[in-house]
């Protein structure tokens, strides 16, 4: 695929994925008066889904790159990733622990990266399963 | 690993975008592969061999 299809076929999928998402969270905000389990279900429903989609809608510009380009993307995400993630969570450490004769206490932003590095984890976790059943000619990959 | 890419790219009389666009990558990783900065998968480096109509192994050398 030429890199000005793909990017048309980008830019299309992801104007779809943001209409679909904008769609369902309309719905969820409109929703009447649920038990809150449920509430926090959908919400999290919501997210994976538009989350799917976007991925889905940059599926063509990843295939579009060539494959050193795509190495050395593979290369930023697994070092940069994993050295930002470590840098920000060793940054909250420091600051939680560097007044001895406070309680400890987690900053708000702290929160906020403890739960992007389990958002991450997921991600890996789900996506390293893919690639391994994809190759293992196990169920609808045989 | 070693290659005659730059060689065998100069007989033709082609320049790196030339090759790049044959091979339907970009002019910075041919010339990562040139300067064996960058080995090719496999269906890459079939498909440099049957551009120039040469065994794999002549194209490419393990320096192992």
């Amino acid at each position: 695929m030429s890199g000005l299809k793909a990017y048309a076929r980008t830019v299309g999928r992801t104007l779809a994925a943001w209409v679909f998402a904008t769609a369902l969270v309309m719905v969820l905000r409109y929703l009447p008066e649920i038990p809150p389990v449920i509430k926090l279900t959908a919400q999290l429903a919501v997210a994976a889904v538009s989350a799917g989609l976007l991925l889905w809608a940059l599926a063509p510009w990843w295939r579009s790159l060539d494959e050193a380009v795509q190495e050395a993307s593979k290369s930023g995400f697994f070092w940069g990733g994993q050295f930002g993630t470590i840098f920000a969570f060793l940054l909250g450490a420091i600051e939680m622990t560097s007044t001895p004769f406070q309680r400890p206490r987690v900053p708000e932003w702290m929160l906020g990266v403890m739960v992007a590095i389990v958002c991450q984890l997921v991600g890996y976790a789900i996506f390293y399963l893919i690639w391994w059943l994809r190759r293992s000619g196990w169920g609808p990959w045989k | 690993m070693k290659n005659r890419l730059k060689v065998l790219r100069a007989e033709r009389d082609w320049s790196q975008a030339d090759l790049a666009e044959r091979l339907e990558v970009s002019r910075q990783t041919v010339n990562a592969l040139e300067t064996g900065k960058y080995d090719p998968s496999l269906p890459l480096a079939f498909k440099i061999a049957r551009l120039f109509g040469l065994p794999i192994e002549t194209i490419f050398q393990d320096e192992a």
